[in-house]
């Protein structure tokens, strides 16, 4: 019986024979002894056959279970070395004694005497045991296990008779082992083991002798760690099964075929699988000590009955005991900390497979930036959510926040009651959940409202990892009403496994976005400029605009964006994946062996696989090399920088675009679209290469099932005296199919500036812009700054001082009215479509009329184009072609100043080379007549063209009216350099007609050459041949234009001033209406700045022009400082004469010295005038003068505040000429 | 910059009127006002006809206008980028997402990610600053740089293109 009970795990240096006991080795014999009693209180409840006496209390089970711990957890530490393992097992012995119940029909003084024996076979070996150490350590953690004895007896005692009965077969098997243990030697037992499974060495005896010892024998390790056992047992082989395990064929690395795979599987007669629960995240630590308690216990001579314990990562709270019954099971994990005693199940045998089958790594698809997910757990459990960042183990999603301010407003630390708990988001913080019902509805954070009812305000913070700006509210992160939080992955459902996104949960996050989008477009408004009143109009615009977009949606959820937008959820689900991939694409293998290699898409496979011809083969190899078949979930599109792409689904489908920029993680492209020229960021899956697409381009602008295209001129049912061009369509996709139309929203710029989105059913129909139609032609042509027609195609400068986009240049895409629908590629936004008024443009080229079609570079730079333009100018303006450009007269009104119409004003119908044909204001008719008996009204045409004038013009207007064209023209074409044919064309026009006019007044040099020098410079850029072309000599263009504006000069009433006059500063200030507008803009007017001040006038008769700093004072008030008269400058007269209308004294008007009189000064809310400073010409309203002189004033139309000396500034009569003038 | 001579061939339309003794010339001009400065898909930038080949051949009247048509040959000067090449340009419109440049009539994007690496786009100045201490560079209008190619899209009339400035002496040369 001694032989049965011997452990078997004992150390080979022990052998058979017990050594003596050493004096030493008695002594700790005796303590075992003192032990062993301690152990029999627990059992001896149990089975009630133990012969120790038992007046067991609570407080001596208690101890000894304190001590038992102690020892079970002081091994971890000195397992090092053989003697510390030792100590180690020796304290498992003693620890699974008492936790097993196998043992406890084995009597005791086998026990006591085994363990005797034990205890000095350990001393004897060496090392002794730190007690002290072991009994500090007892302090700590003893008392978890008070609970768990409690348990263990009851469970004992509903599966006494069970156990018993096992306990009985297992005997019997021990008792065969140690016969045979007896009987055969090492020898023999290895001839036993060739002759029985033609083993053909003797290490994979041994090999499968551990194996199997593990398995079947001792009934107790699980898998891999055999460390503390001693190979001594080569008699345990003699009990091995009749057959062999095939998982030890496996092992040792024959390989399997499918069949003998199949007959591994569980059958009835295997031992079966059970589950047991266990606390979530221990499960791999009490894998171990279920093993080390094995171990232990197999040593201990009553070896736990359970095969195999197996914790797979992918199955949490769960560990799988392999054992033939349940009752094994529980007695195995009797006892243990962290494992749900009471959770035992069985694991069919179906899925017992499962259990153990090893998930693929990527099964669950890559979390992308972008996607939709819906979160596992917590308050948002099953809340839909976008991935917003993708970290190691955890993403940022941001989702609707379920909070419940009210609720939060009752919580102590917003001021309300105390911290009693109140259901809904406090309660989410602090872990306890409410049910799904309970729980606050989701809602975007309003800002305004939680400093409505908590009294708090949201400040900004920066994150401190991304720098990036988040509304803080309750510790959590907000941006526009969404939360932002971060989960673990694990928390997160997305792919297949994902329900689809409903209309209604994607409605905030529309809202959201829209806000985002708002509060960027805001951004970009404000800080650019904001001081003129057109775009603060546009953008007022916007801003009524976005408000309704966002009740529409509202109003309306099931809106077809938020139905497209529901369907881009769903797309962008993995399942479809295989979709994505056609023919040709070049696609990269992420997962698997072939991880890395490129290669292009040669079929798809209708199995979800691929079939891929690699890069990586050479083409000289057999095709059957280079193709492989790859599963679609392993690949990716690749793509290089600079591929041409097409966008293949998404609310971009149908675009075409170049890769600018790949993400870091390979998934995301930012696609420059080839025809909005917008940035786009979209997931290479959504890609398909497109470089061989010929039609790429044309295809992608096809809008509402290629109804419009984009950059189309449509009219809305709504808006019939409207018009708006398409910048943009979403979630239309490239089927006709009249659902899809309804689902496409497209976006609109109209006529306003304002940006709308209608659906393709709101459309009434295209407007053509290119009509010949000559009903049609007032709306399909327009006239510029110049009263030049301006025509669909026409490349133009903006020039309206005003326009946002001043000084740029772009292509004209529609005429509509007055209205011109521009496309400047330096714009970004919009698409580049910026709307002008035609008066706002000056056009540069007759690019309708020329018949080249092309368009030319209108976006270079004018340091580019410059060289260009002049080399191209020369020929063509030499060649004298007109090339249809229409001429400079044309639509001008013009006075007769010859012949038998002398005096009759008209407007020019046509224009020859050499006639006008006039229709005649006074008597309806149209008359033909020479170019050279016209003259063209001045005044009228600058008051007409009024505001819209730049600075060339008006000065042209002042000093020779007549001439402001192709003063301006000349002056502008070889800065500009864009247009060669404009001025290449206009220059003879000017010279034919005028040339002849006042060749009297040329005076050559001196004068006009030392006072010009910029306008010398000017003419200096003009090629000789043009003016030769041009028809009269360069000495008689150049006196033709001074000529003119000597004539022109009588004009002006030696009384008062038009107020178109007031535009223009002779000399050098012409004060922009914007002080924000820098005159560095202003430099291609270099022309205009180059003049004098008052050029000379070869007319003696003529009054002298007033300097521009004396007509300021045009409007002002000013006290005449002899008399103390109060008067109202009327005009003013060169050198310094004011022309006053006094007050009081009806139409008196005095002409006085302007150093004989000073200006009013103004008070508060008074109109005044800058008359001198940096701030000249600026008008504003006065807000206070201090003592110090300084005057404060909100200058008009920026409404600033600005402050000069008061003596610079002159009270302005309201309704004074000035006033008109401004207002006109 | 990859400039080139190319002979290419136009077929030029002159006008009755012009049929005179210069018809030549007025041929001629036609082409030169025609031709340069278009941008063709296939030789890029049209930029200067520098000869005509002479003697002209001899015009054919289209029937129905009465115009002459002259098949000219020519050589001309193209500016035509490859992908992978090195250029200089001078930047003309910067957003966020990326800076445009000049090269000539060339029009290259350069996205944010392929900006020089220590460049961050500055709201409030509207162009890129390095992050660098003390270093001076900037992307903003008119700023001179250099650039490579990446990718190009070559249609008919059109030419595209995307760089990058995002290696060893690329960016600023300011």
């Amino acid at each position: 019986m001694e032989s049965e009970t011997r452990p078997l795990t004992d150390p080979p240096v022990d052998g058979g024979d017990a050594p003596p006991l050493s004096p030493s080795a008695e002594q700790d014999a005796e303590s075992n002894e003192e032990e062993e009693e301690e152990h029999s209180y627990q059992e001896d409840s149990d089975t009630g056959d133990d012969d120790d006496d038992d007046d067991d209390d609570d407080a001596s089970s208690q101890d000894v279970s304190h001590r038992k711990r102690s020892r079970e957890t002081s091994d971890d530490d000195d397992d090092d070395d053989a003697s510390s393992q030792d100590v180690s097992h020796r304290k498992r012995s003693r620890e699974t004694s008492d936790d097993d119940d196998e043992d406890e029909d084995e009597d005791d003084e086998t026990q006591a005497s085994k363990r005797r024996r034990r205890g000095a076979q350990f001393l004897e070996l060496e090392a002794e045991v730190d007690e002290d150490e072991e009994d500090e350590d007892e302090e700590d953690d003893g008392h978890e296990l008070i609970a768990d004895r409690g348990d263990d007896r009851v469970d004992d005692e509903d599966l006494a008779a069970e156990e018993r009965e096992a306990l009985a077969r297992r005997e019997q098997r021990r008792r065969e082992q140690a016969l045979l243990e007896r009987q055969q030697d090492v020898e023999d037992l290895e001839r036993y083991v060739h002759e029985r499974y033609g083993g053909d060495e003797v290490e994979q005896a041994d090999g499968e002798r551990g194996r199997w010892r593990q398995r079947h024998r001792r009934r107790g390790a699980a898998a891999a760690a055999d460390e503390a056992e001693a190979p001594s047992e080569d008699e345990s082989a003699a009990a091995l099964p009749t057959s062999v395990p095939l998982a030890t064929m496996q092992a040792r690395g024959a390989p399997l075929s499918e069949i003998e795979q199949q007959s591994l599987l569980p059958t009835v007669h295997d031992p079966k699988l059970f589950m047991v629960k266990c606390k979530v995240g221990k499960e791999k630590q009490l894998c171990i000590c279920l093993l080390q308690k094995a171990v232990d216990c197999a040593r201990a001579g009553s070896p736990l009955a359970f095969t195999a314990v197996v914790a797979p990562d992918h199955l949490r709270g769960a560990l799988y005991v392999e054992a033939q019954r349940e009752a094994d099971v529980r007695t195995a994990i009797q006892g243990m900390h962290l494992v749900y005693q009471r959770r035992v199940q069985l694991v069919p045998i179906k899925e017992m497979v499962d259990v153990l089958t090893v998930r693929r790594q990527r099964q669950q698809a890559k979390l992308v930036r972008g996607q939709w997910v819906r979160l596992r757990r917590g308050l948002y459990a099953g809340d839909l959510a976008q991935v917003y960042e993708v970290r190691e183990e955890e993403a940022v999603v941001k989702l609707v926040p379920r909070v419940d301010l009210r609720a939060l407003a009752r919580k102590a630390r917003y001021g309300g009651g105390d911290g009693e708990q109140v259901p809904g988001a406090g309660n989410a913080r602090r872990g306890t959940h409410p049910r799904r019902q309970d729980r606050p509805p989701p809602r975007l954070l309003d800002k305004a409202e939680v400093t409505r009812v908590l009294g708090i305000n949201v400040f900004g913070r920066r994150d401190p990892r991304t720098g990036e700006w988040f509304d803080e509210f309750d510790g959590d992160n907000y941006k526009f009403g969404l939360l932002y939080k971060t989960v673990p992955r694990r928390g997160l459902v997305h792919g297949t496994g994902m329900e689809a996104a409903t209309v209604e949960e994607l409605e905030p996050f529309q809202v959201a976005e829209l806000a985002a989008k708002n509060s960027a477009r805001e951004g970009d408004h404000a800080s650019s400029d904001g001081d003129d009143d057109e775009r603060g109009a546009a953008a007022a615009g916007t801003e009524a605009d976005a408000p309704a977009d966002v009740t529409a949606l509202e109003a309306a959820p099931a809106s077809a964006v938020l139905a497209a937008a529901a369907k881009a959820v769903t797309e962008s689900s993995v399942g479809d994946r295989v979709a994505h991939f056609r023919k040709g694409d070049r696609v990269r293998v992420v997962g698997g062996d072939l991880r890395n290699l490129t290669g292009a898409v040669e079929s798809v496979l209708p199995n979800g696989k691929v079939l891929l011809r690699s890069d990586a083969v050479s083409g000289d190899g057999p095709s059957s090399v280079s193709l492989v078949q790859v599963l679609a979930a392993d690949l990716e599109k690749h793509f290089t920088e600079g591929a041409h792409v097409r966008i293949t689904a998404g609310p971009h489908a149908g675009l075409t675009g170049m890769v600018v920029a790949l993400e870091r993680d390979r998934t995301t492209a930012s696609v420059l679209a080839d025809v909005t020229g917008e940035v786009l960021s979209v997931s290479t899956m959504l890609l398909t290469d497109s470089s061989g697409e010929t039609s790429a381009g044309t295809a992608a602008t096809l809008i509402a099932g290629g109804l419009y295209r984009i950059f189309d001129l449509v009219v809305l049912h709504s808006d019939p005296h409207g018009a708006g061009v398409i910048l943009s369509s979403t979630g239309g996709t490239s089927s006709t199919s009249a659902t899809a139309r309804a689902a496409e929203r497209i976006t609109l710029l109209t006529e306003h500036g304002t940006v709308r989105t209608v659906s393709a059913a709101e459309i009434r129909g295209k407007r053509s812009s290119s009509s010949s139609s000559s009903s049609q032609q007032a709306l399909t042509q327009a006239l510029d700054s110049r009263n030049q027609p301006v025509r669909a195609g026409d490349a133009v400068r903006i020039v309206g001082s005003r326009h946002a986009h001043r000084e740029r240049q772009g292509t004209v895409l529609h005429v509509f009215g007055s209205r011109l629908f521009v496309r400047v590629p330096d714009v970004m936004e919009h698409a580049g479509v910026v709307v002008c008024s035609g008066a706002e443009v000056v056009c540069l080229s007759g690019g309708a009329a020329a018949d080249g079609g092309s368009t030319g570079w209108s976006h270079q730079t004018s340091s580019w184009s410059s060289p260009f333009a002049s080399g191209l100018g020369g020929p063509v303006a030499s060649s004298g072609l007109s090339g249809g450009r229409r001429d400079a007269l044309l639509r001008q009104t013009v006075v007769v100043v010859r012949g038998p119409h002398k005096g009759l004003a008209g407007r020019v119908m046509d224009a020859t080379d050499t006639t006008v044909r006039l229709e005649l204001e006074s008597s309806m008719r149209t008359i033909t007549i020479g170019k050279d008996k016209v003259r063209r009204k001045g005044d009228a045409s600058a008051m007409r063209s009024g505001g819209a004038y730049g600075n060339g013009d008006v000065v042209g207007g002042l000093y020779g009216p007549g001439y402001a064209a192709p003063h301006g023209i000349g002056g502008r074409t070889p800065l500009g350099g864009y247009t060669p044919q404009l001025y290449g064309r206009a220059t003879p026009a000017a010279a034919s007609t005028y040339g002849n006019i006042t060749p009297s007044h040329w005076v050559p040099g001196g004068g006009v050459g030392g006072a010009t020098p910029a306008a010398a410079s000017t003419y200096g850029n003009f090629t000789p041949s043009h003016w030769v072309a041009g028809g009269g000599g360069r000495g008689n263009a150049v006196p033709a234009m001074y000529g003119a504006s000597g004539a022109a000069t009588p004009m002006h009433p030696s009384g008062l001033m038009t107020p178109a006059h007031d535009f223009g500063g002779a000399a050098d200030v012409w004060r922009p209406m914007t002080p924000a507008v820098p005159a560095a803009n202003r430099e291609p007017e270099r022309f205009n700045t180059g003049l004098p001040p008052a050029p000379p006038t070869p007319e003696p008769t003529a009054v002298p022009e007033a300097p521009a700093a004396l007509r300021l004072w045009v409007g002002c008030q000013v006290r005449v400082r002899s008399t103390g008269d109060i008067g109202t400058v009327n005009a003013v007269h060169a050198p310094d004469q004011l022309v006053l209308q006094v007050e009081g004294a009806v139409a008196q008007q005095r002409t006085v010295s302007r150093d004989a009189c000073e200006p009013v000064r103004p008070d508060a809310d008074d109109a005044l005038a800058v008359l001198a400073g940096d701030f000249a010409g600026t008008r504003g309203v006065c807000v206070n003068v201090d003592e110090d002189g300084d005057c404060m004033f909100r200058e008009e139309g920026t409404g600033e505040l600005r402050v000069v000396g008061v003596g610079q500034v002159g009270r302005v009569v309201k309704g004074s000429v000035v006033e008109r003038a401004e207002y006109v | 910059m990859g400039f080139f001579l190319v002979d290419l061939k136009r077929t030029v339309t002159v006008a009755p009127r012009h049929l005179h003794a210069k018809i030549h010339d007025h041929a001629i001009h036609r082409l030169v006002t025609l031709v340069e400065g278009t941008t063709s898909g296939q030789y890029g930038y049209i930029i200067s006809v520098v000869e005509v080949r002479r003697p002209l051949p001899p015009a054919v009247i289209q029937p129905g206008t009465g115009a002459a048509l002259f098949a000219l040959r020519y050589r001309a000067l193209v500016f035509r980028p490859f992908v992978g090449e090195v250029l200089d340009g001078v930047v003309s419109t910067v957003t966020r997402h990326g800076v445009f440049v000049a090269v000539g009539p060339l029009r290259v994007f350069v996205s944010a990610k392929n900006v020089p690496g220590d460049m961050e786009y500055d709201e409030s100045e509207q162009c890129y600053v390095s992050a660098v201490q003390g270093s001076e560079d900037r992307l903003e209008v008119n700023t001179p740089v250099r650039l490579r190619l990446v990718g190009m899209r070559r249609d008919a009339t059109e030419l595209a293109a995307v760089g990058t400035m995002h290696t060893d002496y690329l960016g600023s040369l300011g």
